[in-house]
């Protein structure tokens, strides 16, 4: 065996102690420190159960998040006075006539901060056949902490959030890629 | 928490903005730090732009490999600007791959390159955390300790804040401040950057503790804290090795070494 210099063997005792303190701290931490987070909990970022609401379409149609459970669902909030917002709509249109079957498009209208009925023109001058909510009262925005517009919530079938991006526009390819992703959660 | 930072009618994603703030500062101390490595500076920053380029190429493409039936109907969206349209690990193996071609056409030393952007690294993952605190991703686990913050719906371990203290010290520790002459006579190549991968292991280790998100082994062991060790063995016995070495000078710094000193 060859002979090692004294800084050498004192190299080799410190690498060894290190490795054993620290692999005594994995033990340590994983049977004392880690908890399971609560799947259940309720918070919109990515990870977390959405938070649910109840909101009306135009049509006076009453839409619950929850029921929509069973399918994944792309939550997009948007208002009429903001360009991203409009210029992705068409390719969520296109998404939905497409996967209809595979996925549920909900628009939330920032109705606090829009003009309703501008942005009721909008979607009929677009064609836009996908469920919109208005949120008049602000309450679902502020619950899902929106501070940007559009700001699109990717959720799983059982009410999980996979994905949030802020900002657009969405580019069709991209929301294809995220209905792919989405159906394949378990 | 502030993931988007508004001026005027805009709304900047502060995560992102961080990111390049990060490889800016970087791009910063690779100027001023790569002479100390006997290392041209230019030869380092062009490195770094056909990496971060052939980077972000790659993960488009690695992009429409995983879903090539999301660009059936419009193809152009291949050209889209939208960074949400990227695979990571595509990227990083892309940039990776061209900055070893790069580095073996220019015949660019290994070791030396490496700590002559070990500067940049640990500014970049002092970006990294602050990216992490601004968006509210890599969030911990809830306490009862009198620092934890309010986040999600629960008191927590506010890990983003141990992310950035730990990376800044890091960061502090590894910042060459020894002249180019100095460096050549007391340190190996190799040993500033295997100190580097070796605290940012040992960091992320500790840090993994307070993660809520994770993945778990037998449903108690962290794979990331598992991953963090093996890191640090192997970065450890590297430095080992990199130490036992004999130094290597510059050739045109060998005049005035000493003549006791270990000249390869």
């Amino acid at each position: 065996m060859k002979n090692l210099s004294k800084t050498d063997k004192y190299w080799n005792i410190f690498v060894f102690i290190t490795l054993v303190l620290a692999a005594g701290w994995i033990v340590f931490t994983s049977l004392f420190f880690l908890k399971e987070e609560n799947k259940a909990s309720v918070a919109p970022i990515t990870g977390f159960q959405a938070p649910d609401f109840q909101l009306n379409t135009e049509d006076g149609q009453s839409i619950r998040l929850a029921t929509l459970q069973g399918k994944p669902v792309i939550l997009n909030f948007w208002a009429s006075w903001c360009l991203p917002c409009k210029s992705e709509m068409p390719a969520l249109e296109k998404v939905h006539q497409q996967y209809v079957d595979r996925v549920v498009i909900l628009g939330v209208n920032v109705t606090i901060n829009d003009h309703l009925p501008v942005a009721s023109r909008f979607l009929q001058e677009n064609m836009i056949t996908f469920p919109v909510v208005w949120d008049v009262e602000g309450s679902t925005t502020s619950r899902y902490g929106v501070s940007a517009l559009p700001t699109t919530f990717f959720l799983d079938r059982y009410g999980r959030i996979q994905n949030v991006i802020i900002g657009g526009p969405m580019s069709e390819a991209l929301l294809i890629a995220e209905v792919e992703k989405l159906s394949k959660v378990e | 928490m502030f993931p988007v930072l508004r001026i005027g009618p805009l709304a900047l994603q502060t995560p992102g903005l961080l990111i390049l703030l990060g490889i800016w500062v970087g791009m910063i101390l690779i100027e001023k730090f790569a002479e100390r490595f006997s290392i041209s500076s230019k030869r380092l920053e062009s490195l770094t732009l056909w990496s971060l380029l052939s980077g972000v190429l790659g993960a488009r493409l690695f992009y429409f490999l995983r879903f090539p039936q999301a660009f059936w109907a419009n193809p152009l969206d291949i050209l889209s600007l939208s960074p949400f349209l990227l695979d990571f690990q595509g990227g990083i193996a892309v940039a990776l791959t061209v900055a070893l071609i790069y580095g073996q056409k220019h015949k660019m030393p290994f070791w030396a390159t490496l700590d002559a952007f070990t500067p940049s690294f640990a500014v970049f993952a002092v970006s990294l955390g602050l990216a992490r605190f601004a968006s509210g991703n890599g969030y911990g686990i809830e306490t009862h300790l009198p620092w934890g913050v309010e986040l999600w719906g629960a008191v927590r371990h506010p890990v983003q804040v141990y992310e950035v203290l730990l990376t800044l010290l890091i960061f502090y520790t590894v910042l060459p401040v020894r002249s180019r002459e100095e460096i050549s006579k007391r340190q190996n190549s190799g040993v500033l950057f295997l100190k580097f991968v070796a605290l940012i292991a040992a960091a992320n280790l500790f840090l993994e503790t307070f993660r809520a998100e994770g993945v778990r082994l037998f449903g108690m062991v962290r794979a990331e804290q598992i991953t963090a060790w093996l890191v640090l063995a192997l970065s450890l016995w590297l430095l080992g090795r990199r130490q036992r070495v004999a130094i290597e000078i510059p050739t045109e710094l060998k005049q005035g070494v000493d003549s006791g000193s270990k000249v390869v």
